[in-house]
């Protein structure tokens, strides 16, 4: 078994909200444990409120997590420097959703991509403008980008730009958040096949995440689905669309409309996704599920092994 | 049996200091009674800009109707006074957009909203206004609606805000409904609801839907007849199974070859090459041919009208050929 | 110069801007060329001709001492846009600088900073460059750095703002990603994209700001005599407005036009430039 190129244990996220009648405590990540292996890309599903963005951020350390603990290739995050864990950050960059806001719009194209090369010791100038200039080329766009500005740049273009800065310092994981949501299709496909060749080429490993499990299925080995700050199901790609094994996985399925299939909407449960804030007790899911049994109000499923790499946070769920 | 609504040759253009620009050109479009249609395109393709003109709520001042005309119900709206038109602006003719908070105004509770609308287009007094607009809140499944009379629309989750404009979008006796993108910033679960709700209240009051995405799936889940745009043209039109799965016009059936489908897993998706023209620099002839695999002379030179290709099925293309 | 046709076409959209920009440019004209223009050198006395009415030796008239008021004038354009973009420029520096670093860094230093400002502003601009121009000395450079100081806390929380909300811009938490410093994203992310708010802002307290450093010249605390400065020459002529109405009235219609322009120019900035801001 390979070793994990990022581990999480137990990672805990929590917001003070000030509310009108004193604070509360929102638990936007709860115990959430994780694995991504070198080269692999995992997908990580959820819907709104589901605590994958600020799971995300924690992966980037752009929060700090309230409780847990990180690993990457092995060691701890914790029992490093400052400095040891300043050194890191090359190896984890992210691309994120909004190709519009992700780029400073004052900077030049060129300073888009080269501001990473300036952060971490490339003094040279030339050196720099050689590296740009090849990423660039890489991800499709000639060197007469280098003078443009962002406004004068379509979303699909842009994005490109993000992705050729986000290569920048030879990463060994890309977390990329809902890269192509803000894209139309067309131009969503060209970005997604970009994304694999760059795969096939580098070897990083993706974190992917999005809320289009048709992209997903496209894109992705192995899918963690998340809900209410939880993972409630991590499976090869084919085996959840095919077999999924929690209720709330197969609710997401049953409510993307599709193209192909010739049945009319599912008739979904009413309910919404409950806040964050007000988590209902036991399993989170509990009183949207069909087959919700009154253990299921009471214990919190963990995550256990369905099958071989499988696992799902579902006191029903089939095993095999 | 008359159509509710016909747009015949309708020309839009945006007056800006590079320029004119011709956004929509010469548009067919028509709509029957009950009938719940779907509009598709990507950015740029005009579709939204369809549903302000019919509401007549172009931006005065860059925004001019070169042409054409859009009748409702038999009557011409262009041109029409701004007070005839406001009155048909949220009871017969009615839309929902795709960010309910913007459509709420955030400093009023839901109930004077509401009632606000009952009151100028029904004319009820207040006490009935505000029984009818609970009644409305049930009608789209809001459960306490007499609670929810009393909140601010930031005390709703997106879902219910929805919900919520939907329901004022019908409480009039709205005749046709402009959806634009309703469910795009919606999660999936809510967005299959809010779906199922649009379709069966509009069905039981015979409103006709003009359903507004970028999304193909939820066209083809929801809408029986499908119109593609694409840079301010109509490329194609028909039944939603003959265009999603024997599409005619080359831009359909690339748009179809890039989209990552839920079913199974693709080996590969085909992006389309080139990117949307801009409006001040578009190409002769068909505005699509650059990016047309199957582009000929013809298509250099004139713009395809739309020509049947099966029964109800149109395509706007010199080299149309049905694929499977 | 590519946007050329851009400005013009903005510019027949907003006739009152155009205008603005039409005094504005009149204004900087004559501080330009006021050694070409003016007749006369304005520190130059002719005793014998003392508080002559307009006429054809001097346009405009004399003072007291002699002196041409429409050489004065001119002149004095120089001192009033010295001090409206002098007070405009130290007070944006200032409030970008205190406004970026209180707004980034956030916790107590940012609760110093803005009740320190609210304190500022709490009292009337006049009264407070009133009292500092006096503790500082009465000359003109001194009123200039006065009025800076007391316009400094608009800066400071128009910035302030922008701050915390570019602060959750995508691409600081992209450069934050690649280990930028807080120094880093201060100054080439977060002030950068403030830029074009405070230029609108800047333009806008041009007019008040000549206004306040002519009030201070008034009262004796900005420029001393003999300089050609519009508000001195309106306190002078004060004594003389009954019999001489020349000598305070062409001064004072030099503030009130020069003034109106800014102000109508800077109104129009902020529309024009704000559309394109949203991009």
């Amino acid at each position: 078994m390979a070793e994990a190129l990022l581990s999480l244990r137990g990672v805990v996220k929590e917001f003070t909200v000030r509310g009108g009648r004193g604070s509360s405590v929102l638990r936007a990540v709860n115990e959430v444990s994780l694995d991504i292996f070198p080269g692999e890309t995992a997908g990580l599903v959820g819907e709104s409120g589901c605590g994958k963005s600020t799971l995300a951020y924690i992966i980037m350390r752009l929060e700090k997590m309230t409780r847990g603990e990180m690993f990457f290739e092995g060691r701890s995050l914790a029992e490093m420097s400052k400095a040891q864990r300043r050194a890191l950050r090359p190896m984890i960059q992210t691309v994120f959703q909004d190709p519009q806001s992700s780029l400073n719009p004052r900077f030049r194209v060129r300073q888009i991509v080269e501001e990473p090369l300036r952060l971490n010791g490339w003094t040279d100038a030339e050196k720099r403008r050689e590296r740009v200039l090849g990423l660039l080329a890489r991800v499709g766009l000639g060197p007469e980008f280098m003078d443009r500005f962002p406004h004068e740049l379509s979303g699909g273009q842009r994005q490109r730009v993000a992705v050729a800065r986000a290569l920048c310092l030879n990463p060994k994981l890309m977390v990329l958040d809902e890269p192509t949501s803000a894209l139309d299709v067309s131009v969503q496909a060209q970005v997604l096949n970009l994304l694999r060749e760059l795969q096939a080429e580098f070897g990083m490993a993706y974190l992917f995440i999005s809320h289009n499990l048709a992209v997903v299925r496209y894109l992705c080995d192995r899918v963690m689905v998340m809900y209410l700050g939880r993972l409630v199901e991590i499976a090869p790609t084919e085996e959840l669309f095919m077999r999924p094994a929690h209720p709330y996985t197969e609710m997401l399925l049953q409510s993307i409309p599709s193209l192909d299939r010739n049945r009319p909407l599912a008739a979904a449960s009413n309910d919404e996704m409950p806040s964050p804030l007000n988590t209902p007790p036991g399993c989170g899911f509990h009183p949207r599920c069909p087959r919700a049994v009154e253990r299921c109000r009471r214990e919190v499923p963990g995550l256990s092994a369905v099958s071989d790499g499988r696992w799902a946070a579902c006191h029903l769920a089939l095993r095999e | 049996m008359e159509p509710l609504l016909a747009i015949s040759g309708l020309c839009v253009d945006f007056h800006g200091y590079a320029g004119v620009a011709r956004a929509l050109d010469g548009i067919d479009l028509t709509i029957m009674p009950g009938e719940f249609l779907g509009l598709v395109g990507e950015s740029g393709s005009g579709k939204s800009l369809t549903a302000t003109a019919i509401l007549g709520l172009l931006p005065r001042g860059s925004a001019r109707i070169a042409g054409g005309s859009i009748l409702f119900e038999g009557e011409e709206l262009i041109g029409k006074p701004e007070k005839e038109y406001a009155s048909l602006r949220g009871s017969k003719i009615s839309m929902v957009f795709q960010e309910p908070m913007n459509a709420l105004n955030p400093v009023f509770k839901i109930g004077r909203q509401m009632s606000e609308i009952l009151r100028i287009h029904r004319r009820l007094p207040a006490g009935e206004a505000r029984r009818e607009a609970a009644n409305w809140l049930s009608r789209v499944r809001i459960p306490h609606p007499e609670r929810v009379l009393d909140l601010y629309p930031f005390e709703l989750s997106g879902g219910m805000r929805q919900r919520v404009l939907l329901a004022m979008a019908l409480s009039c006796g709205s005749r046709l409904l402009l959806a634009d993108e309703p469910t795009t910033a919606l999660d999936v679960t809510i967005q299959a609801q809010i779906l199922r709700l649009m379709q069966e209240t509009a069905q039981s009051l015979g409103t006709a839907v003009l359903l507004i995405t970028h999304d193909l799936g939820v066209v083809a889940q929801t809408c029986k007849r499908v119109t593609v745009m694409y840079c301010g043209v109509i490329v194609e039109t028909g039944p939603v199974h003959e265009v999603l799965h024997r599409p005619g016009h080359p831009y359909t059936q690339a748009l179809l070859k890039a989209l990552p489908r839920l079913e199974n897993r693709q080996e590969h998706l085909q992006p389309i090459t080139g990117s949307v023209p801009n409006l001040l620099a578009l190409p002769s002839g068909c505005r699509f041919h650059p990016r047309c695999a199957a582009a000929g002379e013809r298509c250099r030179r004139s713009r395809p009208k739309l020509v049947a290709v099966a029964a109800g099925h149109l395509v706007a293309c010199w080299e149309a050929r049905i694929n499977g | 110069m590519k946007r050329a046709p851009y400005y013009l076409y903005m510019m027949k959209r907003y006739p009152l801007t155009a205008a603005g920009a039409a005094i504005v440019l009149l204004v900087v004209l004559a501080a330009v060329c006021a050694p070409v223009l003016a007749p006369y050198d304005p520190l130059a006395l002719h005793l014998p001709d003392r508080l002559q009415p307009p006429g054809p030796a001097y346009p405009l008239g004399t003072d007291e001492m002699g002196r041409d008021i429409l050489s004065r004038v001119l002149y004095g354009a120089r001192l009033s846009l010295l001090a409206g973009l002098g007070i405009v420029g130290l007070a944006a520096v200032g409030g970008m600088v205190i406004g970026s670093v209180s707004g980034f860094i956030g916790g107590r230093v940012e609760l110093v900073t803005m009740r320190l400002m609210d304190i500022m502003l709490a009292f009337p601009s006049l009264v407070l460059a009133l009292a500092l121009s006096a503790a500082l000395g009465p000359n003109f450079r001194n009123s200039i750095i006065a009025v800076a100081v007391v316009k400094i806390p608009v800066y400071v929380r128009l910035v302030r703002g922008l701050t915390l909300s570019i602060k959750e811009r995508q691409f600081v938490k992209a450069a934050r990603t690649f280990g930028a410093s807080r120094a880093w994203i201060i100054s080439r992310h977060i002030l950068p994209n403030c830029l074009a708010p405070v230029i609108v802002q800047a333009t806008l307290g041009i007019g008040e700001a000549i206004l306040i450093a002519a009030a201070l010249s008034f009262i004796g605390l900005g420029a001393q005599p003999p300089a050609p400065e519009w508000g001195a020459m309106v306190s002078m002529g004060r004594t003389y407005l009954l019999d001489q109405w020349w000598y305070a009235t062409f001064p004072g219609v030099a503030i009130f036009i020069t003034v109106i322009g800014f102000n109508l120019f800077g109104d129009g900035v902020r529309d024009i430039l704000d559309p394109r801001l949203r991009g």
